[in-house]
């Protein structure tokens, strides 16, 4: 795929087109019709398949969120420097799929198609699964399908990550860490810190921006794994 | 966000000239069949330290090739680090890694370089590390720092020390290379909305010291506007005085949105740990720089329309 990109400017001006001819999908070349309609696809089957009227948007997200990410790595010219890059998030938003946007968003939700970089949905959902990851699909999927997680943790997660970058193993390891703790546990916890705007995961998030000012986490002793182990230690939690 | 106070004793310029921390410039390269290529890096105008790399032969470009950084360290007179005026316990062991952050590229990572051992030893690294191919974007930032490596035992002098694994000790220097990104573009936009106003302004930020001046802020001209013919550069009834009244007014009303809002305020007079490009970067620009009043509100419109009339 030839990467497409999408400037602020010219985001304004396809925003305007789109919302003028609405329904009718912006004219686009051939290959990228074929991800329009392999996209459209995915979505189509997450909706079907999702039987739950209990956090419908998170199963959304996250499962076509997954697809999206595995689709796109396996497109040639694909890689992070592209998924890092706003302006290819823009263009997939406005030009490419913003009936999935639309549906997801509604259809003049500028902020979610391209306005505000961290709310860019598909970059966000791309993202969420990247700090996700556990080495392959499947597991990946199980982790992102723990009840511990809800719309609310897409947002912790893409809105802290940044400033100078992103640890993105520590994100790795704070998911995979956080998806096992048992359920009681974490309510116990939520409850006992209860009247402040809190929970376990944002504490954490918290005390991980607050010691990466004293240690780098892959310079911990036993690495990146033994540096979020400590930060729920730190909050309590024994993982 | 506050300047970080250490709770411990930091490398400090008194030190850095003590140790005789030298270091060759940083030479970047890149591999293509088996076989390495220089590259150049240039300064960018107007900034010292912010770089961008140049192939002489119009080969390299970063979606394409992988791109390598190599560079020499030496380093004498290090004992002063251990012991109870340095920053160390005498039989801990230091270690110099190259930090390297990138929020444009939504990655950061750790190179160590290697370990200070308390000894009279001349210390030789080198380093030489290899980015992949169209990884990074944007800003990188390279800053050399120093850690603990391995804990030592503290003496009674050494107590008030860092003795944990990993601490950061404080930064030697500091590189910052640009592999693409737009310039610093005012962000003006013409849009096209009947019963608009002929100018108005958005400012749509969270977090003013991380997010982008020309993301979260537009000035916004309508050309669906009756007046919008004093505007039109193309015009003969363009009017310059009047751009430059949207532009003061667009700016005196940004800076007093900030105003109130008081920490990010205080941050952003201080200047401390500002995103790049973002507004409160630019707004501390404003006031440091281009010596903007930002007291009163009567001496922001003053000192921003008196810029405008010499610079425009």
């Amino acid at each position: 795929m030839i990467i497409k990109t999408l400037n602020r400017e010219e985001s304004q001006v396809a925003m305007k087109e789109w919302i003028l001819n609405f329904p009718a999908l912006p004219k686009i070349e051939e290959d990228y019709l074929k991800i329009r309609e392999d996209l459209q696809e995915f979505y189509k089957n997450v909706k079907e398949e999702c039987n739950t009227n209990n956090k419908r948007d998170y199963y959304i997200d996250s499962h076509f969120g997954i697809l999206l990410y595995d689709y796109l790595w396996r497109q040639s010219g694909f890689s992070l420097r592209v998924a890092a890059n706003d302006d290819f998030w823009r263009y997939l938003s406005i030009k490419v799929i913003p009936d999935i946007i639309a549906e997801r968003w509604g259809k003049e939700n500028e902020s979610h198609y391209w306005s505000r970089s961290t709310r860019i949905w598909l970059r966000s959902i791309w993202w969420y699964v990247h700090l996700s990851w556990q080495g392959d699909m499947t597991s990946t999927t199980h982790l992102l399908e723990s009840p511990c997680f809800s719309t609310d943790s897409i947002l912790n997660l893409e809105e802290r990550s940044g400033r100078k970058g992103t640890f993105i193993n520590v994100y790795r390891y704070i998911m995979y860490y956080y998806s096992h703790i048992p359920k009681e546990i974490i309510e116990e916890f939520n409850k006992k810190i209860n009247g402040r705007e809190e929970d376990l995961f944002r504490i954490i998030m918290k005390l991980n921006t607050a010691k990466v000012m004293v240690v780098d986490p892959a310079l911990y002793l036993g690495g990146e794994r033994e540096y979020v182990r400590s930060l729920f230690t730190d909050a309590g939690v024994r993982v | 966000m506050a300047a970080n106070i250490s709770l411990f004793p930091i490398i400090n310029d008194e030190l850095l000239g003590k140790i005789r921390y030298q270091t060759t410039p940083y030479e970047l390269y890149y591999i293509n069949e088996d076989q390495e290529f220089l590259l150049r890096t240039e300064e960018i105008e107007g900034s010292a330290m912010i770089h961008k790399i140049v192939d002489d032969d119009g080969i390299w470009s970063p979606d394409d090739f992988n791109f390598c950084i190599r560079r020499k360290y030496n380093i004498r007179t290090y004992q002063c680090l251990f012991g109870e005026n340095g920053i160390a316990c005498n039989d801990a062991i230091l270690g110099i890694a190259l930090m390297w952050t990138s929020s444009d590229s939504k990655q950061r990572g750790i190179i160590p370089i290697g370990d200070i051992k308390n000894s009279a030893k001349d210390i030789d690294l080198i380093l030489n590390y290899e980015f992949s191919k169209a990884q990074l974007r944007g800003l990188i930032e390279f800053t050399t720092i120093i850690y603990i490596k391995n804990v030592g035992k503290p003496s009674l002098k050494e107590e008030h020390l860092a003795n944990e694994y990993g601490y950061l000790l404080g930064e030697l220097d500091k590189f910052t290379i640009k592999l693409d990104g737009e310039g610093s573009v005012f962000p003006i936009y013409e849009i096209n909305e009947p019963r608009q106003p002929l100018w108005y302004v958005k400012c749509e930020w969270d977090d003013p010291t991380y997010e982008k001046f020309s993301d979260c802020i537009s000035i916004n001209i309508n050309r669906a506007h009756k007046n919008y013919k004093f505007l039109d550069k193309t015009k003969r009834t363009f009017n310059e005085q009047l751009l430059k009244e949207i532009m003061s007014s667009a700016l005196i009303l940004i800076i007093t949105k900030l105003k109130e809002q008081g920490n990010y305020w205080d941050v952003t007079i201080n200047g401390d740990d500002l995103q790049s490009g973002s507004v409160s970067e630019a707004i501390y620009y404003f006031i440091n720089t281009l010596e903007w009043d930002v007291s009163t509100p009567e001496a922001i419109s003053l000192s921003i329309r008196k810029f405008f009339d010499q610079r425009m």
